[in-house]
């Protein structure tokens, strides 16, 4: 079950590019693709470097100009999106 | 039977049977590297039969009839046209077999296979080939990128009655060249509903029809109209919004990388997605076309009293070699 303290990780058929401060998930076995903004964009970054949903969320307090419970929600929302969508799983 | 060869978009076309689409175009030479090879067979014998397909197009408007599916065959993939034509290409692109059925009107066969088997073959060998229209103006061209239906071809045709070069009314293809981005000539062709034709293009030309199912009528020479035979550096990447009768105002607005992605990916023609290193290449070719070349929205009325308007805009949203799309989108 997806909780806060998840850890995630992109799945090996998934790929990763920024485009400036955005960035696009590609999966290449199914061509699904998922665009995110810079938060989204960081969440992705940091999840790479191990961090779970709620580190993330504190990281990104200190980086961008949002409130800690309200992003950990989006990020939760946003995990599960690319969980379905088979771009991310738990580690 | 001898063989024919014409140039399209940059390569040579060998084929055993005439393309009288593709008979204004410069000869091409045998034995040119990216050339591709389009054999004509008979009998279903030669068609392989694969055990699925994995994609399908269907027709325009709400009949739910397959135009078009795909399958992977052992030496590449298989392209169906149901009772119409199937064609096997291969895995590297460059070989295109063509099995046509006995009933097929030529202008069908020859319009699925320039305006959908080539452009994906194109996108096998590592073009970037979307569908839209492309016009040069000052040496610069634009693409008007949108499914059908977005008035993609009837504004390029009046663009071009205002001074602009055609480059394709519906596949263009773009190859990157030392970090530039580059349209290249399509077929000599301009596919318009018969309306827009009186409207835009008037008086006696020469034209044919697009395919049997279709009041589309496609202008081969008409004296308004100059067809570009040369590359263009693109410009600008125009993509056509949906018609909406609320719309009154003309208006540009630039897109961010990410958006653009998202928006022009769904418009390319590609379908080796099975491939992870072709998917991956096509991705990673696409991001860099985002990157350099600016993309814009565009929302228009429809009407054709706003077409020379519509057509100004673009005019002077148009890149030269002095101001650059971005800073114009933004402003237009």
């Amino acid at each position: 079950m997806l909780t806060r303290e998840s850890a995630l990780r992109i799945r090996d058929s998934a790929l990763v590019r920024r485009l400036g401060d955005d960035a696009v998930v590609l999966d290449l076995e199914t061509g699904t693709y998922f665009g995110l903004d810079p938060v989204g964009a960081r969440f992705i970054e940091l999840l790479v470097e191990g961090a779970s949903i709620e580190q993330v969320a504190r990281a990104l307090v200190k980086e961008f100009d949002v409130e800690e419970t309200v992003v950990a929600e989006d990020l939760l929302r946003l995990a599960r999106d690319m969980l379905s969508n088979g771009l991310l799983e738990i580690a | 039977m001898g063989a024919h060869f014409y140039t399209l978009a940059g390569r040579t076309i060998v084929c055993d049977r005439s393309l009288p689409l593709l008979a204004g175009a410069a000869l091409g030479r045998a034995g040119e590297r990216g050339a591709i090879t389009i054999r004509f067979g008979s009998g279903s014998g030669a068609v392989p039969h694969p055990p699925s397909w994995f994609h399908s197009w269907l027709r325009p408007g709400d009949s739910g009839e397959t135009w078009l599916r795909f399958a992977e065959v052992e030496q590449g993939f298989l392209l169906d046209a149901p009772e119409q034509a199937q064609f096997a290409v291969s895995l590297t692109g460059d070989d295109i077999a063509c099995f046509p059925s006995p009933a097929i009107a030529e202008s069908t066969l020859h319009h699925l296979l320039l305006d959908h088997v080539l452009p994906l073959a194109l996108g096998i060998m590592g073009d970037v080939v979307l569908h839209a229209s492309g016009v040069a103006l000052h040496g610069r061209s634009i693409a008007l990128v949108g499914p059908s239906g977005r008035g993609k071809s009837t504004l390029a045709a009046h663009l071009g009655t205002r001074g602009a070069e055609i480059l394709t009314d519906d596949c263009l293809v773009l190859r990157e060249l030392d970090g530039k981005w580059y349209a290249l000539p399509y077929y000599q062709g301009l596919r318009l509903w018969p309306e827009s034709l009186q409207i835009v293009l008037p008086g006696t030309f020469e034209r044919i029809k697009v395919s049997g199912g279709s009041d589309k009528e496609c202008v081969l020479r008409h004296p308004a109209i100059t067809f570009r035979r040369e590359p263009a550096r693109l410009g600008m990447i125009a993509l056509l919004q949906e018609e909406r009768p609320d719309v009154r105002a003309i208006a540009l607005s630039a897109l961010s990388h990410r958006d653009a992605l998202m928006s022009v990916l769904p418009l390319m023609f590609f379908f080796e997605v099975r491939t992870r290193l072709a998917l991956r290449n096509q991705f990673e070719r696409l991001c860099r076309l985002v990157e350099v070349v600016p993309v814009c929205l565009f929302d228009f009325p429809r009407q054709f009293e706003a077409l020379p308007n519509v057509g100004a805009a673009v005019v002077r949203a148009a890149p030269t070699n002095h101001r650059t799309g971005r800073a114009l989108c933004a402003d237009a």
